[in-house]
Protein backbone atom coordinates (compact mmCIF):
# COMPACT_ATOMS: atom_id res chain seq x y z
CA UNK A 1 0.00 0.00 0.00
CA UNK A 2 1.65 3.18 -1.14
CA UNK A 3 0.67 6.39 0.57
CA UNK A 4 1.40 9.78 -0.93
CA UNK A 5 4.42 11.32 0.74
CA UNK A 6 4.54 14.67 2.50
CA UNK A 7 1.84 16.58 4.28
CA UNK A 8 -0.58 16.78 1.39
CA UNK A 9 -2.79 13.81 0.83
CA UNK A 10 -5.38 13.86 -1.90
CA UNK A 11 -8.87 13.30 -0.56
CA UNK A 12 -9.91 9.70 -0.29
CA UNK A 13 -6.38 8.29 -0.71
CA UNK A 14 -7.04 5.68 1.95
CA UNK A 15 -9.86 4.20 -0.06
CA UNK A 16 -8.03 3.95 -3.33
CA UNK A 17 -5.24 2.24 -1.38
CA UNK A 18 -7.68 -0.21 0.14
CA UNK A 19 -8.87 -1.28 -3.28
CA UNK A 20 -5.42 -1.36 -4.78
CA UNK A 21 -4.28 -4.96 -4.85
CA UNK A 22 -1.28 -4.93 -7.16
CA UNK A 23 -0.73 -8.64 -7.72
CA UNK A 24 -4.40 -9.46 -8.06
CA UNK A 25 -5.05 -6.60 -10.45
CA UNK A 26 -2.07 -7.46 -12.62
CA UNK A 27 -3.14 -11.07 -12.76
CA UNK A 28 -6.67 -10.23 -13.76
CA UNK A 29 -5.60 -7.58 -16.25
CA UNK A 30 -3.64 -10.18 -18.14
CA UNK A 31 -6.43 -12.71 -18.01
CA UNK A 32 -9.55 -10.59 -18.13
CA UNK A 33 -10.32 -11.99 -21.52
CA UNK A 34 -10.25 -15.52 -20.10
CA UNK A 35 -13.36 -17.54 -20.71
CA UNK A 36 -14.09 -18.00 -16.99
CA UNK A 37 -14.51 -21.71 -17.46
CA UNK A 38 -15.36 -22.32 -13.82
CA UNK A 39 -18.65 -20.46 -14.21
CA UNK A 40 -19.69 -22.37 -17.30
CA UNK A 41 -19.26 -25.83 -15.78
CA UNK A 42 -22.94 -26.27 -14.92
CA UNK A 43 -24.13 -24.89 -18.26
CA UNK A 44 -21.76 -27.14 -20.19
CA UNK A 45 -22.80 -30.23 -18.24
CA UNK A 46 -26.49 -29.53 -18.79
CA UNK A 47 -25.97 -28.77 -22.48
CA UNK A 48 -23.70 -31.79 -23.08
CA UNK A 49 -25.87 -34.36 -21.37
CA UNK A 50 -29.12 -32.88 -22.69
CA UNK A 51 -27.94 -32.61 -26.28
CA UNK A 52 -26.46 -36.09 -26.63
CA UNK A 53 -29.14 -37.85 -24.60
CA UNK A 54 -31.63 -36.17 -26.93
CA UNK A 55 -29.62 -37.33 -29.92
CA UNK A 56 -29.56 -40.85 -28.49
CA UNK A 57 -33.32 -40.71 -28.10
CA UNK A 58 -33.78 -39.57 -31.70
CA UNK A 59 -31.55 -42.40 -32.96
CA UNK A 60 -33.47 -44.84 -30.79
CA UNK A 61 -36.70 -43.71 -32.51
CA UNK A 62 -35.07 -44.22 -35.85
CA UNK A 63 -33.62 -47.72 -35.26
CA UNK A 64 -36.60 -48.92 -33.26
CA UNK A 65 -36.91 -47.90 -29.64
CA UNK A 66 -33.81 -48.97 -27.73
CA UNK A 67 -33.52 -47.32 -24.31
CA UNK A 68 -29.75 -47.96 -23.86
CA UNK A 69 -29.07 -45.52 -26.70
CA UNK A 70 -30.35 -42.69 -24.51
CA UNK A 71 -28.01 -43.73 -21.69
CA UNK A 72 -25.08 -44.05 -24.09
CA UNK A 73 -25.90 -40.63 -25.50
CA UNK A 74 -26.00 -39.13 -22.00
CA UNK A 75 -22.62 -40.69 -21.14
CA UNK A 76 -21.06 -39.48 -24.40
CA UNK A 77 -22.44 -36.00 -23.75
CA UNK A 78 -21.07 -36.09 -20.21
CA UNK A 79 -17.65 -37.10 -21.50
CA UNK A 80 -17.65 -34.35 -24.12
CA UNK A 81 -18.78 -31.78 -21.57
CA UNK A 82 -15.92 -32.85 -19.26
CA UNK A 83 -13.50 -32.52 -22.18
CA UNK A 84 -14.69 -28.97 -22.74
CA UNK A 85 -14.50 -28.13 -19.04
CA UNK A 86 -11.00 -29.53 -18.51
CA UNK A 87 -9.65 -28.06 -21.74
CA UNK A 88 -11.11 -24.70 -20.82
CA UNK A 89 -9.69 -24.79 -17.30
CA UNK A 90 -6.30 -25.93 -18.56
CA UNK A 91 -6.29 -23.10 -21.09
CA UNK A 92 -7.20 -20.66 -18.33
CA UNK A 93 -4.57 -22.18 -16.01
CA UNK A 94 -1.87 -21.72 -18.64
CA UNK A 95 -2.74 -18.03 -18.79
CA UNK A 96 -2.16 -17.77 -15.03
CA UNK A 97 1.15 -19.63 -15.21
CA UNK A 98 2.39 -17.33 -17.98
CA UNK A 99 1.58 -14.28 -15.89
CA UNK A 100 3.33 -15.74 -12.83
CA UNK A 101 6.49 -16.42 -14.82
CA UNK A 102 6.47 -12.94 -16.27
CA UNK A 103 6.08 -11.46 -12.82
CA UNK A 104 8.88 -13.44 -11.20
CA UNK A 105 11.15 -12.77 -14.16
CA UNK A 106 10.61 -9.06 -13.88
CA UNK A 107 11.76 -8.92 -10.27
CA UNK B 1 -52.65 -14.43 2.80
CA UNK B 2 -50.54 -17.51 2.37
CA UNK B 3 -49.29 -17.63 5.97
CA UNK B 4 -52.83 -17.47 7.23
CA UNK B 5 -53.83 -20.33 4.98
CA UNK B 6 -51.29 -22.57 6.67
CA UNK B 7 -52.46 -21.52 10.11
CA UNK B 8 -56.09 -22.04 9.22
CA UNK B 9 -55.42 -25.49 7.83
CA UNK B 10 -53.85 -26.66 11.05
CA UNK B 11 -55.60 -24.36 13.48
CA UNK B 12 -53.92 -21.49 15.27
CA UNK B 13 -53.71 -23.53 18.47
CA UNK B 14 -52.00 -26.40 16.82
CA UNK B 15 -48.98 -27.23 18.90
CA UNK B 16 -46.91 -30.28 19.62
CA UNK B 17 -48.68 -32.61 22.10
CA UNK B 18 -51.87 -30.57 22.39
CA UNK B 19 -55.26 -32.12 22.01
CA UNK B 20 -56.55 -32.72 19.40
CA UNK B 21 -53.31 -33.97 17.88
CA UNK B 22 -52.09 -32.33 14.73
CA UNK B 23 -49.15 -32.85 12.45
CA UNK B 24 -46.39 -30.37 11.75
CA UNK B 25 -47.74 -27.78 9.33
CA UNK B 26 -44.67 -27.80 7.07
CA UNK B 27 -44.52 -24.73 4.88
CA UNK B 28 -44.51 -25.44 1.16
CA UNK B 29 -44.66 -23.57 -2.11
CA UNK B 30 -47.81 -21.76 -0.91
CA UNK B 31 -45.72 -19.36 1.18
CA UNK B 32 -44.48 -17.85 -2.08
CA UNK B 33 -47.98 -17.07 -3.34
CA UNK B 34 -49.52 -13.74 -2.51
CA UNK B 35 -52.98 -12.42 -3.12
CA UNK B 36 -53.37 -9.29 -5.19
CA UNK B 37 -53.71 -6.23 -3.00
CA UNK B 38 -55.30 -4.33 -5.85
CA UNK B 39 -55.87 -4.93 -9.52
CA UNK B 40 -56.03 -2.63 -12.50
CA UNK B 41 -56.34 -3.15 -16.21
CA UNK B 42 -54.40 -1.60 -19.05
CA UNK B 43 -56.39 -2.33 -22.21
CA UNK B 44 -57.01 -6.06 -22.06
CA UNK B 45 -54.07 -6.69 -19.71
CA UNK B 46 -54.93 -7.30 -16.09
CA UNK B 47 -52.24 -6.25 -13.64
CA UNK B 48 -52.30 -7.75 -10.16
CA UNK B 49 -50.30 -5.80 -7.62
CA UNK B 50 -49.24 -8.01 -4.71
CA UNK B 51 -46.85 -7.58 -1.80
CA UNK B 52 -44.00 -8.78 -4.01
CA UNK B 53 -44.72 -6.18 -6.71
CA UNK B 54 -44.78 -3.44 -4.12
CA UNK B 55 -41.52 -4.61 -2.50
CA UNK B 56 -39.78 -4.78 -5.87
CA UNK B 57 -40.87 -1.27 -6.80
CA UNK B 58 -40.08 0.01 -3.32
CA UNK B 59 -36.60 -1.51 -3.59
CA UNK B 60 -35.95 0.21 -6.92
CA UNK B 61 -37.31 3.46 -5.49
CA UNK B 62 -35.09 3.25 -2.38
CA UNK B 63 -31.95 2.60 -4.43
CA UNK B 64 -32.62 5.41 -6.90
CA UNK B 65 -33.54 7.67 -3.99
CA UNK B 66 -30.47 6.83 -1.94
CA UNK B 67 -27.95 7.36 -4.72
CA UNK B 68 -29.66 10.52 -5.92
CA UNK B 69 -29.51 11.81 -2.35
CA UNK B 70 -25.92 10.65 -1.82
CA UNK B 71 -24.58 12.38 -4.93
CA UNK B 72 -26.86 15.43 -4.94
CA UNK B 73 -23.99 17.79 -4.03
CA UNK B 74 -20.80 15.80 -4.49
CA UNK B 75 -17.86 17.23 -2.59
CA UNK B 76 -14.19 16.41 -3.02
CA UNK B 77 -13.97 15.11 0.52
CA UNK B 78 -16.99 12.82 0.78
CA UNK B 79 -18.94 12.58 3.98
CA UNK B 80 -22.17 11.00 5.17
CA UNK B 81 -24.28 9.37 2.50
CA UNK B 82 -21.82 10.28 -0.25
CA UNK B 83 -19.11 8.36 1.58
CA UNK B 84 -21.28 5.24 1.66
CA UNK B 85 -22.33 5.72 -1.96
CA UNK B 86 -18.71 6.03 -3.06
CA UNK B 87 -17.70 2.86 -1.24
CA UNK B 88 -20.46 1.04 -3.12
CA UNK B 89 -19.41 2.61 -6.41
CA UNK B 90 -15.73 1.77 -5.91
CA UNK B 91 -16.59 -1.78 -4.91
CA UNK B 92 -18.42 -2.35 -8.19
CA UNK B 93 -15.95 -0.39 -10.32
CA UNK B 94 -12.71 -1.84 -8.96
CA UNK B 95 -13.96 -5.15 -7.61
CA UNK B 96 -16.11 -6.23 -10.54
CA UNK B 97 -16.04 -3.99 -13.64
CA UNK B 98 -12.27 -3.38 -13.92
CA UNK B 99 -11.28 -6.80 -12.64
CA UNK B 100 -13.54 -8.81 -14.90
CA UNK B 101 -14.18 -6.66 -17.98
CA UNK B 102 -10.82 -4.89 -17.80
CA UNK B 103 -10.21 -1.97 -20.13
CA UNK B 104 -13.53 -0.38 -21.00
CA UNK B 105 -15.18 -1.85 -17.93
CA UNK B 106 -15.95 1.59 -16.53
CA UNK B 107 -18.69 2.06 -19.11
CA UNK B 108 -20.65 -0.80 -17.55
CA UNK B 109 -20.36 0.36 -13.93
CA UNK B 110 -23.83 1.99 -13.88
CA UNK B 111 -25.39 -1.16 -15.32
CA UNK B 112 -23.60 -3.49 -12.89
CA UNK B 113 -24.13 -1.21 -9.93
CA UNK B 114 -27.89 -0.95 -10.55
CA UNK B 115 -28.05 -4.71 -10.74
CA UNK B 116 -25.97 -5.35 -7.64
CA UNK B 117 -27.95 -3.05 -5.38
CA UNK B 118 -31.35 -3.98 -6.79
CA UNK B 119 -30.67 -7.70 -6.44
CA UNK B 120 -29.16 -7.25 -3.00
CA UNK B 121 -32.12 -5.28 -1.69
CA UNK B 122 -34.57 -7.63 -3.40
CA UNK B 123 -32.87 -10.49 -1.56
CA UNK B 124 -32.64 -8.59 1.68
CA UNK B 125 -36.43 -8.15 1.84
CA UNK B 126 -36.44 -11.77 2.98
CA UNK B 127 -35.05 -10.93 6.41
CA UNK B 128 -36.35 -7.39 6.85
CA UNK B 129 -39.21 -7.40 9.38
CA UNK B 130 -42.55 -6.68 7.77
CA UNK B 131 -41.42 -7.64 4.29
CA UNK B 132 -40.04 -11.13 4.98
CA UNK B 133 -40.19 -12.40 1.43
CA UNK B 134 -37.11 -12.26 -0.80
CA UNK B 135 -38.52 -10.81 -4.01
CA UNK B 136 -36.00 -12.85 -6.03
CA UNK B 137 -37.50 -16.11 -4.75
CA UNK B 138 -40.38 -15.54 -7.20
CA UNK B 139 -38.92 -17.14 -10.32
CA UNK B 140 -40.24 -14.54 -12.77
CA UNK B 141 -38.11 -11.82 -11.22
CA UNK B 142 -34.64 -13.40 -11.53
CA UNK B 143 -35.71 -14.50 -15.02
CA UNK B 144 -36.49 -10.89 -15.90
CA UNK B 145 -33.10 -9.81 -14.52
CA UNK B 146 -31.27 -12.56 -16.44
CA UNK B 147 -33.12 -11.65 -19.65
CA UNK B 148 -32.00 -8.04 -19.32
CA UNK B 149 -28.38 -9.20 -18.95
CA UNK B 150 -28.81 -11.61 -21.87
CA UNK B 151 -30.24 -8.91 -24.11
CA UNK B 152 -27.23 -6.79 -23.20
CA UNK B 153 -24.33 -9.14 -23.85
CA UNK B 154 -25.61 -10.92 -26.98
CA UNK B 155 -26.16 -7.77 -29.11
CA UNK B 156 -22.97 -6.30 -27.61
CA UNK B 157 -20.96 -9.35 -28.63
CA UNK B 158 -22.41 -9.33 -32.14
CA UNK B 159 -21.67 -5.60 -32.40
CA UNK B 160 -18.07 -5.93 -31.16
CA UNK B 161 -17.01 -9.20 -32.80
CA UNK B 162 -19.27 -9.27 -35.82
CA UNK B 163 -22.05 -11.80 -36.31
CA UNK B 164 -19.78 -14.58 -37.59
CA UNK B 165 -16.93 -13.76 -35.23
CA UNK B 166 -19.20 -13.78 -32.19
CA UNK B 167 -20.52 -17.26 -32.85
CA UNK B 168 -17.13 -18.52 -34.02
CA UNK B 169 -15.40 -17.39 -30.83
CA UNK B 170 -18.20 -18.84 -28.76
CA UNK B 171 -18.45 -22.23 -30.45
CA UNK B 172 -14.78 -23.02 -31.07
CA UNK B 173 -12.86 -22.82 -27.79
CA UNK B 174 -9.08 -23.04 -28.20
CA UNK B 175 -7.01 -26.03 -27.14
CA UNK B 176 -9.23 -28.77 -28.56
CA UNK B 177 -8.28 -31.18 -31.37
CA UNK B 178 -9.96 -30.02 -34.57
CA UNK B 179 -12.09 -33.13 -35.32
CA UNK B 180 -13.66 -32.90 -31.87
CA UNK B 181 -15.21 -29.54 -32.80
CA UNK B 182 -17.94 -31.38 -34.70
CA UNK B 183 -19.10 -32.82 -31.38
CA UNK B 184 -18.16 -29.95 -29.10
CA UNK B 185 -19.39 -26.90 -31.03
CA UNK B 186 -23.12 -27.77 -30.56
CA UNK B 187 -22.54 -28.15 -26.80
CA UNK B 188 -20.85 -24.76 -26.63
CA UNK B 189 -23.64 -23.15 -28.63
CA UNK B 190 -26.40 -24.60 -26.45
CA UNK B 191 -24.56 -23.96 -23.19
CA UNK B 192 -23.87 -20.32 -24.05
CA UNK B 193 -27.02 -19.28 -25.87
CA UNK B 194 -29.72 -21.37 -24.21
CA UNK B 195 -28.50 -22.73 -20.87
CA UNK B 196 -26.48 -19.73 -19.71
CA UNK B 197 -29.39 -17.32 -19.09
CA UNK B 198 -31.29 -20.19 -17.46
CA UNK B 199 -28.50 -21.05 -15.00
CA UNK B 200 -27.93 -17.35 -14.38
CA UNK B 201 -31.54 -16.95 -13.22
CA UNK B 202 -31.75 -20.30 -11.41
CA UNK B 203 -28.60 -19.66 -9.34
CA UNK B 204 -30.22 -16.63 -7.76
CA UNK B 205 -33.75 -18.00 -7.58
CA UNK B 206 -32.88 -21.38 -6.07
CA UNK B 207 -30.70 -19.90 -3.34
CA UNK B 208 -33.35 -17.42 -2.30
CA UNK B 209 -36.20 -19.91 -2.57
CA UNK B 210 -34.42 -22.55 -0.49
CA UNK B 211 -33.23 -20.01 2.06
CA UNK B 212 -36.71 -18.61 2.58
CA UNK B 213 -38.20 -22.08 2.88
CA UNK B 214 -35.56 -23.03 5.45
CA UNK B 215 -36.24 -19.95 7.56
CA UNK B 216 -39.99 -20.53 7.33
CA UNK B 217 -39.61 -24.18 8.37
CA UNK B 218 -37.62 -23.42 11.49
CA UNK B 219 -39.86 -20.54 12.51
CA UNK B 220 -42.92 -22.68 11.97
CA UNK B 221 -41.26 -25.43 14.02
CA UNK B 222 -40.63 -22.97 16.85
CA UNK B 223 -44.32 -22.12 16.91
CA UNK B 224 -45.42 -25.72 16.55
CA UNK B 225 -43.15 -27.19 19.24
CA UNK B 226 -44.01 -24.53 21.79
CA UNK B 227 -46.04 -26.38 24.42
CA UNK B 228 -45.80 -27.07 28.13
CA UNK B 229 -43.77 -30.23 27.90
CA UNK B 230 -40.04 -30.55 28.38
CA UNK B 231 -39.36 -31.80 24.89
CA UNK B 232 -41.66 -29.17 23.41
CA UNK B 233 -39.89 -26.29 25.16
CA UNK B 234 -36.41 -27.68 24.38
CA UNK B 235 -37.40 -28.19 20.77
CA UNK B 236 -38.89 -24.72 20.46
CA UNK B 237 -35.79 -23.09 21.98
CA UNK B 238 -33.44 -25.08 19.74
CA UNK B 239 -35.56 -24.33 16.70
CA UNK B 240 -35.64 -20.64 17.54
CA UNK B 241 -31.86 -20.55 17.98
CA UNK B 242 -31.39 -22.26 14.63
CA UNK B 243 -33.74 -19.82 12.94
CA UNK B 244 -31.72 -16.90 14.34
CA UNK B 245 -28.46 -18.47 13.15
CA UNK B 246 -29.99 -19.17 9.73
CA UNK B 247 -31.12 -15.55 9.48
CA UNK B 248 -27.51 -14.44 9.90
CA UNK B 249 -26.44 -17.07 7.39
CA UNK B 250 -29.11 -15.88 4.94
CA UNK B 251 -27.88 -12.29 5.30
CA UNK B 252 -24.51 -13.54 4.06
CA UNK B 253 -26.02 -15.59 1.23
CA UNK B 254 -28.14 -12.64 0.10
CA UNK B 255 -25.10 -10.39 -0.32
CA UNK B 256 -23.12 -13.23 -1.89
CA UNK B 257 -25.80 -14.08 -4.44
CA UNK B 258 -26.18 -10.44 -5.43
CA UNK B 259 -22.40 -10.32 -5.90
CA UNK B 260 -22.37 -13.54 -7.93
CA UNK B 261 -25.25 -12.37 -10.12
CA UNK B 262 -23.44 -9.12 -10.86
CA UNK B 263 -20.10 -10.87 -11.32
CA UNK B 264 -21.64 -13.25 -13.86
CA UNK B 265 -23.26 -10.34 -15.70
CA UNK B 266 -19.79 -8.79 -15.86
CA UNK B 267 -18.22 -12.08 -17.01
CA UNK B 268 -20.76 -12.36 -19.85
CA UNK B 269 -20.29 -8.74 -20.88
CA UNK B 270 -16.51 -9.14 -20.61
CA UNK B 271 -16.64 -12.20 -22.85
CA UNK B 272 -18.70 -10.27 -25.40
CA UNK B 273 -16.49 -7.18 -25.34
CA UNK B 274 -13.08 -8.86 -25.31
CA UNK B 275 -12.83 -11.26 -28.23
CA UNK B 276 -10.53 -14.03 -27.12
CA UNK B 277 -8.48 -14.63 -30.20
Amino acid sequence: MSQPQGDYRPPGWYRSAAYHRPSFNRLSNATHSMDHSAWSISARLIAGIGLYAGLGWLISLWVGYRAPLIAIGALVGLGLAYTLIFRGLAHQGNAYVTVDLEESGGR
Amino acid sequence: MAGKAVMAASGLNCHFETEPRCGFPAPGAEIFQFDAIFTFTIGSLQVNVSKVTILLLLGAFIIVGFFTYAFRKPTLVPKGAQNLGEVGYLFIRDGIARDVIGKGGDKFVPFLMSFFFLVWLSNLWGILPGAQIPVTSIFAIPVAFAVIVYLTWVPLGIYRQGFVGFFKNMMFPPGVPKPLYILLAPIEFISNILVRPFTHAVRLFANMFAGHLLLATFQMATFYLLSFTLIGILGAVASFAVSIALTAFEALIMALQAYIFTLLAAVYIGGAVNAEH
